[in-house]
């Protein structure tokens, strides 16, 4: 099985960007969430979601296998001053802890997910240490 | 009805029972390094699991971000330790592809074999944790025979059983000693064989062991790809996903050998799955050895690597499922974002639901089907 990408991304108001060594569908926050339940309904399944903080904004990444050696990324941009986007625990029950993660470490809130707590670090963390505004004490002392 | 007996005193019949909550853990003989489990009871059976992760996150993806590509390597032995060979791997190819880096021939036939025989290795500690487990002392005390024989290698070329540090961007760190090559290739062809087959008259035939791992905790296929499971476990369930074989790397595509697979679902076909495995892997390790061209090892790389910009996202066939490594390149000779994507935190994330309805009991056998590594799932 193959997926069109541009008829998929084009379905979600979004775009496929093939500049990078794999292609990916970028789409807007609004339709994430119908972006995955399309494509798991045409037999995708997913394996990884992550962040990729870009300063002004941030980057919701997932990985999504369309069949044994088909391999597509899905990218969502958020703003910095509102990370939220809809959780994909929803679609895929496998999101739960990924989704955590990327609470934990970055601040991302996922709409809808049944358990947005911390995962890596403890309860009373402050802060998302895979921000880059989230500096290491080495670099705290030389600033 | 129990109430009508007459030494039931007044007590027990109105009493109420209600569920508690007990932890399992991070303290625990059997919890695998520090892994917590929060299980709620109704007598004997589990109701619900909440396994509670983090005690030995070290931040090795923020530390990444801080040092340069090639000093990385050391972080990505600590992932998971008990397959290190695997990490490093999967590491350099997603960073070889980054920075379009070519392998030499001969190169690409020893990470084969290294990161083979790092998965019997890998396999020996599960086959004896899974004992443990069960209450069994014998199956780690004589997987470790072979596991230390193999580990003996691996110090002769690298000077460290476990932390290695072997694989360079463009090929390994030098060329193995032929003469150490052909005593593991003697070792294999017999040894360890024998060794299998014993493990097997011990554990695999033994009745009491069979009917604790026959039907717990069965698993589909269309949950494994729901709960994001891979690996042994997912082709236990049926699938025939194997990195090795949808996405060819390595000499893989060269070596004559199959897949492990099984239809059951359960915590024995998991087993099944490891121990066939461990068999296919020395073989391909043999193959390996003996077809192997002579040749260069290493390609010249700069010594402060400076991938173009972009990201990659590559997947690879470790012990435990499917490893992922996401680089993000900003064109400076740090990673901007070094995302690894461990097979053991998704696996462990389906505990909740395979252990529901199971007896605290039955909890261990379904747990040491599993095979986590703490170091990679808290990273």
């Amino acid at each position: 099985m193959t997926v069109d990408l541009e008829a998929v991304a084009a379905a979600h108001s979004g775009r496929v960007d093939r500049e990078g060594l794999d292609p990916a569908i970028v789409v807007p926050r609004e339709t994430w969430r119908q972006l995955a339940q399309a494509l798991s309904e045409a037999g995708v399944w997913f394996s990884d979601l992550t962040c990729v903080d870009r300063g002004e904004t941030v980057e919701v990444v997932a990985q999504v296998c369309a069949s044994a050696s088909e391999q597509i990324t899905l990218k969502t941009v958020l703003p910095n001053r509102d990370l939220t986007v809809d959780s994909l625990w929803p679609v895929w029950p496998g999101m739960d802890w990924l989704e955590r993660e990327a609470y934990d470490m970055f601040g991302v809130s996922f709409v809808g997910h049944p358990d947005l707590t911390r995962i890596l670090m403890f309860d009373g963390f402050e802060g998302y240490p895979l921000r880059k505004s989230f500096l290491l004490e080495t670099e705290e002392k030389a600033s | 009805m129990i109430e009508d007996h007459p030494r039931v005193g007044r007590l027990q019949k109105d009493a109420v029972t209600e569920s508690i909550v007990l932890n399992m853990g991070p303290q625990h003989p059997s919890m695998h390094g520090v892994f917590h489990m929060q299980l709620e009871l109704s007598g004997e059976t589990i109701l619900a699991a909440r396994p509670v992760i983090g005690y030995l996150h070290r931040g090795i993806e923020k530390l990444a971000e801080h040092r340069t590509y090639a000093q990385c390597m050391v972080l990505v032995d600590r992932l998971d330790y008990i397959s290190q060979y695997c990490n490093e791997w999967a590491y350099c190819r997603a960073i070889e592809r980054l920075a379009r880096i070519e392998v030499p021939e001969r190169a690409e036939w020893l990470r084969t074999m290294y990161a083979e025989l790092v998965r019997v290795t890998s396999h020996l500690m599960w086959f004896g944790s899974v004992g443990l487990d069960l209450g069994g002392w014998t199956p780690v005390i004589y997987a470790f025979i072979p596991r230390e024989r193999i580990f003996d290698f691996f110090e002769a070329t690298t000077g460290s059983r476990l932390m290695p540090n072997y694989l360079r961007f463009g090929g390994v760190k030098e060329d193995v000693d032929p003469a150490e090559m052909e005593a593991l290739h003697a070792y294999l062809a017999k040894d360890l064989i024998d060794a299998l087959d014993e493990f097997d008259g011990l554990v695999t035939g033994n009745e009491i062991f069979l009917s604790r791992q026959r039907g717990l905790a069965p698993m589909t296929v269309d949950q494994a790809h729901a709960w994001g499971v891979t690996g042994p476990m997912l082709r236990a369930c049926g699938s025939t996903r194997d990195l090795r074989i949808d996405t060819p790397y390595g000499v893989y595509d060269r070596l004559d050998w199959e897949s492990c697979t099984d239809t059951r679902g359960d915590a024995l076909a998991r087993y099944s799955v490891r121990m066939r495995e461990m068999r296919e892997s020395a073989k391909m390790a043999l193959q390996c050895i003996e077809r192997m061209p002579a040749g260069e090892v290493r390609t010249k790389v700069a010594r402060v690597l400076r991938p173009p910009e972009g990201e990659v996202y590559v997947r690879h066939e470790s012990t435990r499922g499917e490893l992922g490594f996401h680089i993000v390149s900003d064109g400076s000779p740090k990673p901007y974002r070094f995302r690894v994507r461990s097979p053991a935190f998704m696996n462990v994330s389906s505990l909740p639901h395979l252990c529901a309805g199971a007896k605290i009991s039955e909890f261990f056998a379904i747990f040491g089907g599993i095979d986590n590594v703490m170091a990679e799932i808290d990273r």
